[in-house]
């Protein structure tokens, strides 16, 4: 009985030899075997025998082939190598095109990859997701927290929390700046933290009221205390509250992410939340249950607060950190992957330009005895040649642009999520691998395919025969680049015209030499005092006191507060359906604060000074006006303001202020009186200067040191309006520039390959133009057949990426200003740009048409 | 006058194989001949080696190789015969007559050396 061998190794053998062959190797040991048999030498276990038989004959297949194998793609190699030096302008440019490409594709995937894709640095992160929902504060008591906190169960556990920034924190004699977290018992079982010494708080704790408790963060324990467990004990204050904790416990090693706010404050104390009546707590923070979804939290939320027209907002964790950034960092990326498309177009372009040159060379070889495969091998082994000298050089020119681009986001956008873990990892280096490998075939794909696919005969008599279908191909390649650009070229236009319409818009004050004094607590010492060493600082000419809502930009780009009042018509009865109430921005100023706002007024005037106690005047900015009164002139009609009550004429009417600025609505403002006060010590100021107020900067700051707040001494309280905007204007930029660098590189790109077509058709059509000019026609008509070839490939390019880039433009609406992906004029300026590039492009090989000599160029037919 | 092309250069256990492959005609296999050679010269041969040192020949373009019918008693395989083509019996000669050239005048040097 004859064994049967393994169907997988006799699969195997027949997959490195062919399959007679791998049958004749088991047809002899089968005889060998039978052989043995009938000697008397018969093998114990013959099945095993005729397998290692198989084995063996495999490993001798695999080793005798190998030297093969190494031994032919060394050559194809050289072969490569000789090609490519022997055309090193043009290789230098492929690797160039497809290293600027792949650069632009690592970087943009680095930064995505680190903000935006990395999963949080805690357990199972994607079970996490924060409760919140419109003016949460408010409108959730935390006598509802506790019943979700009870009732809600879709999740595992549920913990309120709430930070303090920048906060004095001090811990036995040890005293350091940063953030306070505080937070109920069940935050600890939610990020299923242990102890690294000492204990957590509980809730039974909390129940009892022993919230005098604190546990210190990782890497504060580490680096202040050197994780000694004596710690534990100590007493703790936090600013200059009187109240003290004193520690318990640490955290664990795993929290120790600076990356993450969550994690990463150096105190964390109770967070005590009132069973029943007001009080202030934080927002929630949830595990939710395995296969739980979002939406299921949001809908038992919202069952169980039962507050009609209010609905919850539940979001994982992770977009809370990053949804200001994901969509123009997606954009990004799709930006960087059409520069990447671009490059990998241009690059075969260029590749099926070489190889149409180099029929000839190639049909000599395949007269010589190369084979088919032969040669597509060595045209695809010149492409990955060159796909991985570029992924080389785009990893060098990449470990500097991410490099570049930490530092830029870090610096022209503080607060971009784990900016700072931006670094080119594993993940990327792959991504940029595979790239280089998916380029290196794409790029050598069609130019192998047609060298294996044309006729002999009609490659040796004449390259023409195999271009003429190359030529269509390098059309079609040329036109889908072109397209490209156009997508690439329309977006980076839109984000561009947003930026200009952002920093154009009038934002309603005159913020050229303009400094806020805008503390976050009160200055050591009165108002009146700070606005009178200011008053006499040379080179400020006017001071202004406000009160009540944050300086407009300064409040939305460093730290402020909204407080709003109620207006009502005065003669209209409170509560009326008429007269809908009004919320505006309670601001209460000095009577020159307009003007050193350089807010002007449309109709009347500012208040006098003089009677500013009792001042019953307002202005209001025309938004709110025509709220209140419609289109009638509103100035000496009353209202009526509440908290504190109150009835005020209208004076003066002013533009609207964008306080939070261009980009976000907000209320309309009310101006009203600020009543003197001596003892006031908390107020902001705005400073209008003679000189730059950038050199006036460092002589406030110096004006005002011995009454500066208690707080930080690192924590700025005076700045420049200018750097407000900046700030509040930084991703507008930031994402303007990016954009347009990407849109300036495609076209770049796109320009070069426009050139290149060109060029190889001129080349090619040598001798019909030698014709032609013999025939005669004139150069200019030569030059202009060349170029109208270039539009002709312009206006299909544009014909299909305008419509593809329309359409995609909806998607990014809410990114853009002022401006849509279906305005006319945008295609029209990307049109336009387009055609000079391509026409300046194509001018240079139109010359050289036009210069053709017939006679030579005959001859050489 | 350019040299003559010279016969490619064969190895010893490849002219081995060579030669058994010759003087067993139609019937050579790599098993027959494995056989041949350890028969006759009493060395050992792997039939392994004499399949990869016969694809090598193979690929030098010294023999072919052909596919039998196949027989029970092989499992119903078929047998892989080969043949050695003018090249090879051109090569074998050549490698016979440098050992004939070398060996001229070593008849008295290497008599000892009995069988």
């Amino acid at each position: 009985m004859m064994p049967v061998p393994s169907g997988a190794l006799v699969w195997l053998l027949r997959l490195v030899s062919s399959r007679d062959a791998a049958h004749a190797v088991v047809g002899d040991a089968c005889e060998e075997l039978s052989e043995r048999r009938s000697s008397g030498h018969a093998p114990r276990r013959p099945a095993l025998w005729i397998n290692l038989q198989i084995a063996r004959a495999i490993g001798a297949a695999v080793l005798a082939g190998l030297p093969r194998g190494v031994r032919s793609s060394g050559l194809l190699l050289r072969d490569a190598v000789r090609t490519l030096r022997g055309a090193p302008s043009h290789a230098l440019f492929v690797v160039l095109v497809l290293a600027v490409g792949i650069t632009a594709g690592t970087v943009a995937f680095s930064v995505v990859d680190a903000v935006l894709l990395k999963p949080l640095p805690v357990d199972q992160p994607h079970e996490l997701v924060t409760i919140s929902g419109p003016d949460f504060k408010r409108r959730i008591t935390p006598e509802q927290y506790w019943q979700i906190r009870d009732h809600l169960g879709s999740v595992d556990a549920l913990a309120g929390r709430s930070m303090y920034t920048g906060s004095t924190v001090t811990v036995g004699s040890v005293t350091a700046e940063g953030s306070v977290i505080s937070a109920s018992a069940d935050i600890f079982r939610l990020l299923r933290w242990s102890p690294a010494i000492g204990r957590f708080w509980t809730a039974e704790d909390d129940a009892r009221g022993e919230t005098d408790v604190a546990v210190l963060g990782y890497r504060f324990w580490r680096e202040r205390f050197h994780g000694d467990a004596s710690v534990l004990g100590e007493r703790v204050t936090v600013g200059d509250l009187t109240r003290t904790y004193r520690v318990i416990g640490v955290l664990p090693e795993a929290s120790d992410r600076p990356e993450l706010d969550l994690t990463s404050a150096p105190l964390w104390i109770p967070m005590a939340v009132p069973r029943s009546g007001t009080g202030y707590w934080g927002g929630i923070l949830a595990r939710m249950k395995p296969g739980v979804s979002v939406a299921q939290v949001a809908s038992d939320v919202e069952r169980i607060v039962a507050t009609p027209g209010w609905r919850p907002v539940v979001t994982p964790l992770l977009d809370g950190y990053v949804s200001g950034v994901r969509r123009w960092m997606l954009l990004a990326l799709g930006a960087a992957g059409l520069v990447v498309l671009i490059a990998c177009v241009n690059a075969a372009n260029l590749m099926l330009t070489r190889s149409s040159g180099r029929s000839q060379e190639l049909a000599v070889r395949a007269s010589l005895g190369a084979s088919r495969r032969r040669l597509a091998a060595t045209l695809l082994a010149e492409g990955l040649l060159l796909s991985f000298s570029a992924t080389i050089c785009a990893l060098l020119a990449a470990t500097a642009g991410v490099h570049f681009a930490r530092t830029a986001i870090t610096a022209m956008l503080p607060g971009v999520f784990r900016a700072s873990t931006i670094s080119l990892n594993g993940r990327v280096l792959a991504a940029a691998a595979a790239a280089a490998v998916v380029t290196g075939i794409l790029v050598s794909l069609v130019p192998a395919w047609q060298t294996s696919r044309a006729p002999l005969s009609s490659l040796l008599k004449d390259a023409t025969a195999a271009s003429t279908g190359r030529r269509r191909w390098r059309s079609a390649f040329l036109v889908t680049e072109i397209a490209t650009v156009v997508v690439l070229l329309v977006v980076s236009w839109l984000f561009v015209v947003s930026l200009i319409k952002v920093v154009g818009l009038d934002l309603g004050i005159e913020r050229a030499n303009l400094i806020a004094v805008s503390p976050r607590m009160e200055f050591q010492g009165s108002v009146d005092e700070v606005k009178s060493r200011l008053d006499v600082l040379p080179g400020v000419s006017s001071v202004a006191v406000s009160i009540g809502a944050s300086t407009p930009l300064i409040g939305r780009a460093f730290h402020g507060a909204w407080g709003t009042t109620t207006l009502r018509r005065a003669d209209a009865p409170a509560g009326a359906d008429g007269a809908p109430p009004v919320s505006a921005l309670d601001y209460r100023v000095t009577s020159n604060y307009f003007d050193v706002a350089g807010i002007r007024f449309r109709r009347g005037h500012t208040w006098p000074v003089e009677p500013e106690f009792n001042s019953t005047a307002v202005v209001l900015d025309e938004q709110a006006a025509r709220q209140l009164f419609g289109d009638v002139d509103p100035l000496g009609l009353t209202l009526r303001r509440s908290d504190p009550d109150g009835i005020y004429t209208v004076v003066g009417t002013v533009p609207h202020v964008y306080s939070r600025g261009p980009e976000e609505t907000g209320p309309p403002s009310a101006y009203f009186a600020m009543r003197p006060n001596p003892a006031r010590k908390f107020a902001s100021l705005l400073v209008k200067t003679s000189k730059p107020a950038d050199e006036m900067l460092p002589l406030v700051n110096h004006a005002l040191k011995s009454l500066a707040p208690r707080t930080p001494p690192s924590e700025p309280f005076v700045f420049l309006a200018d750097d407000a905007v900046k700030v509040i204007t930084a991703t507008r930029r930031f994402n303007a520039g990016l954009m347009s660098a990407f849109g300036l590189v495609g076209v770049l790109i796109g320009a070069a390959g426009v050139y290149a077509v060109m060029a190889s058709f001129v080349v090619q059509q040598t001798r019909e133009i030698g014709v032609r000019l013999a025939l005669g026609a004139t150069p200019l008509r030569i030059q202009r057949s060349v170029l109208a070839q270039a539009w002709r490939h312009l206006l299909a390019g544009l014909a299909i990426g305008v419509p593809i880039a329309w359409w995609l433009s909806r998607g990014f609406t809410s990114l853009l200003f002022q401006v849509s992906g279906t305005d006319a004029s945008v295609y029209l300026g990307v049109s336009t740009v387009l055609m000079l590039v391509g026409v300046v492009a194509a001018w240079v090989p139109a010359r050289r048409a036009a210069n053709v000599d017939p006679l030579t160029s005959l001859r050489q037919g | 006058m350019p040299p003559r092309p010279s016969a490619t250069p064969v190895g010893e256990f490849e002219l081995l194989v060579l030669l058994a492959t010759l003087s067993l005609r139609d019937g050579a296999y790599p098993l027959s001949i494995a056989r041949d050679i350890e028969g006759r010269t009493g060395r050992r041969a792997a039939r392994g080696a004499v399949l990869i040192t016969l694809e090598r020949l193979e690929e030098k373009d010294l023999v072919s190789s052909r596919y039998g019918d196949p027989t029970p008693e092989r499992g119903g395989r078929p047998k892989r015969f080969f043949q050695v083509n003018a090249r090879g019996k051109r090569a074998v000669r050549a490698a016979l007559d440098r050992i004939e050239t070398m060996t001229t005048g070593l008849e008295a040097v290497l008599k000892p050396r009995s069988r």
